[in-house]
């Protein structure tokens, strides 16, 4: 297992505001590692340094690479899709095929072409003339038809139906993940990806809220959910975040064992969506001492994505 | 993961690592250009259909007979032939490049702000194409590509509609064929220097052009004129003209070598003739040294400040951050 990114003290200014305040975090080669946040948390300016689209201050390696020096090689070894709308509407499909066979040397135009003939694509349409999810099947078939170690992905299905969505990394995971390769995705769509993940990022304003692996998240978090009249004994041991659903209360805690909390209701492992939520909304309270819309101070709950259980 | 699937593995990993295919970079960005701005193959060809038209109608309507003179000079068969054909190069030339100089201005514009504006430079920075390697095959498609293009559509184009003209109407003697070899030869052959030669020292204005084109968040043809802007805010502010003079001499035909003043008989060129006083066709083109122009140091410090413009626009490319 080697070292895909390493970046330490990342930091990237907007006029006054701090869009990544010293962030410093690495991926290993063969993971699935997830970067949640809410809007303007920094996920896109991180994805930005690492693929040498912009500039920012600190220390960046990604593949032994510097990117803000050494982009176009990177690349070789980079695939990235930043959203459904990049591929340019004027280009026809196969033209699109010329273009990265022409300037590709990792890419097998007939594995893209396989991939495409089973879809509705056709090679002489324009881009501009396929519907969204179309779109992002041909960019899915240029993708994964070029033989790269990182594969990044920025919002890859936002706007997409469920449908495509679900075919997006079904396709993804079966047709191109190995343990040779790492797959780095930020969404917003938490739910949808957590069965995938190896690694997740919390990032929040600027700053990593939490950075672990799932396989340790049971260890370090818990989910209680008490009726009731168990609240007030289940505070006792110091949740972090606590959130009111149809009459019971899920807490949650960090460092406590199954043990402990068992005797006063259900435990179990928060999903990686709820842990997010918790993590931020704890993060909100903190700041905002009035506990204006934050969940630490019981209150009615958030309607949040990933809110479901 | 048993010891021997590591060993397969690791025997394979060499080869994954290797297989790489062999790609042509330049020549797929040029093809990419041709792709997303089919004006630049599509205009020339339309010109030379209305001058193919223009030709068509020319004989259909045009004079049957030889005429007896030509103003004040006697005409000669040799000499009505030799004017002819270099008239139709040299129209034919101009009609081209004017339209590709239009095309060429708004291609260089358009070409760096277009993918800022539709996002799909996220796409193109995905591949592994360094921005100096784009901003070049932008700067050589209006450098050479375009020009040698327009200029072979040209040349083909002078042949097929001389093909046209020298149908006599009538048949017989009295026929009337307007095509020169030589002449023709030559003609192609100055205009092939002159083109070379604007191209060159257009050179600064198209680099400029990219420039503005890459940096400009929006109004991408207001900041391509605003050096005439920054014009009447110098007549204005100070009374003086330095910038117009400058700027007029750089957009202004300053690559003709001084002695000549061949675009005059160009646009004058049968009655340069015919005024001369001489029945020899070479009379169009003497004196004429075109080579001469490349011995203009303006030509080449032209050429350096292109450099520079370029060097900025393949920075701002790198750096400029708007999606």
């Amino acid at each position: 297992m080697t070292t895909v990114i390493e970046a330490r003290n990342l930091s990237k200014a907007y006029g006054a505001t701090h869009a990544l305040d010293g962030v410093s975090f690495s991926i290993e080669s063969g993971r699935i590692v997830g970067m949640i946040g809410p809007n303007g948390a920094g996920k896109t300016t991180a994805l930005k340094g690492i693929l040498g689209l912009s500039d920012f201050a600190g220390e960046l390696t990604v593949l032994g690479r510097n990117p803000r020096t050494e982009r176009d090689r990177l690349m070789q070894d980079v695939c990235f899709i930043a959203d459904v709308a990049v591929l340019p509407k004027w280009i026809r499909v196969r033209n699109a095929l010329d273009y990265v066979e022409g300037v590709h040397p990792r890419f097998d135009r007939a594995r893209a072409e396989t991939f495409l003939s089973r879809t509705d694509i056709r090679q002489g349409s324009r881009v501009r003339e396929l519907s969204k999810g179309m779109v992002t099947q041909l960019h899915l078939a240029l993708i994964l038809a070029i033989d790269a170690r990182l594969l990044v992905l920025d919002e890859p299905t936002l706007g997409l139906d469920l449908l495509y969505r679900r075919q997006f990394y079904d396709t993804l995971l079966n047709d191109y993940f190995d343990k040779e390769r790492t797959i780095l995705v930020t969404t917003h769509q938490v739910e949808e990806i957590e069965h995938l993940l190896t690694d997740v990022i919390f990032l929040a304003s600027g700053h990593i809220v939490l950075s672990t692996t799932v396989d340790a998240i049971p260890d370090r978090y818990l989910q209680l959910t008490v009726g009731p009249d168990g609240v007030s004994r289940a505070r006792e041991l110091h949740p972090f975040y606590e959130r009111e659903v149809f009459g019971r209360t899920a807490l949650f805690y960090e460092g406590r064992s199954a043990r402990e909390l068992e005797p006063l209701g259900e435990v179990r492992t928060p999903s990686i969506a709820d842990l997010f939520v918790a993590k931020i909304q704890s993060l909100d309270a903190r700041r905002t001492p009035a506990g204006l819309g934050s969940g630490a101070a019981p209150g009615p709950a958030q309607s949040a994505p990933g809110a479901s259980s | 993961m048993s010891s021997e699937s590591a060993e397969v593995r690791a025997a394979a990993a060499p080869q994954t690592a290797t297989r790489t295919t062999a790609t042509r970079p330049m020549l797929t960005l040029i093809k990419r250009e041709f792709w997303e701005h089919a004006a630049l193959w599509v205009a020339p060809l339309v010109v030379t259909a209305a001058l193919i038209i223009g030709a068509i109608f020319g004989r259909a309507y045009g004079p049957g007979t030889m005429p007896v003179s030509l103003g004040d000079v006697p005409a000669t068969p040799q000499g009505l032939r030799a004017i002819s054909t270099t008239v139709l190069v040299m129209f034919s030339g101009g009609s081209q490049y004017v339209v590709m100089s239009i095309v060429l201005w708004f291609y260089a514009t358009a070409c760096l702000y277009n993918e800022r504006r539709d996002r799909s430079i996220l796409f193109w920075k995905s591949m592994p194409v360094s921005d100096a390697k784009t901003v070049i095959s932008k700067f050589l498609m209006a450098l050479a590509v375009v020009p040698l293009y327009v200029y072979v559509v040209t040349l083909l184009t002078t042949l097929v509609a001389s093909g046209i003209i020298a149908i006599p109407r009538f048949s017989g003697p009295g026929g009337l064929s307007l095509w020169d070899g030589g002449a023709w030869v030559r003609a192609e052959a100055y205009s092939f220097v002159w083109l070379v030669l604007a191209v060159l020292w257009y050179a600064p204005l198209t680099a400029y052009l990219l420039l503005v084109s890459a940096w400009a968040r929006r109004n991408v043809q207001l900041w391509a004129l605003s050096p005439l802007i920054a014009i009447i805010v110098e007549r204005i502010a100070f009374g003086t003209h330095y910038l117009s003079t400058w700027i007029l001499y750089r957009l202004g035909p300053g690559w003709q070598s001084q002695s000549e003043q061949w675009l005059e008989r160009l646009f004058a060129g049968p009655f340069y003739y015919t005024s001369g006083g001489s029945s020899s066709p070479v009379q169009l083109f003497a004196g004429m040294q075109p080579l001469k122009g490349f011995g203009n140091i303006d030509l080449w410090i032209g050429l350096a400040v292109a450099v520079a413009f370029l060097y900025a626009a393949v920075r701002v490319r790198r750096y400029r951050d708007d999606t």
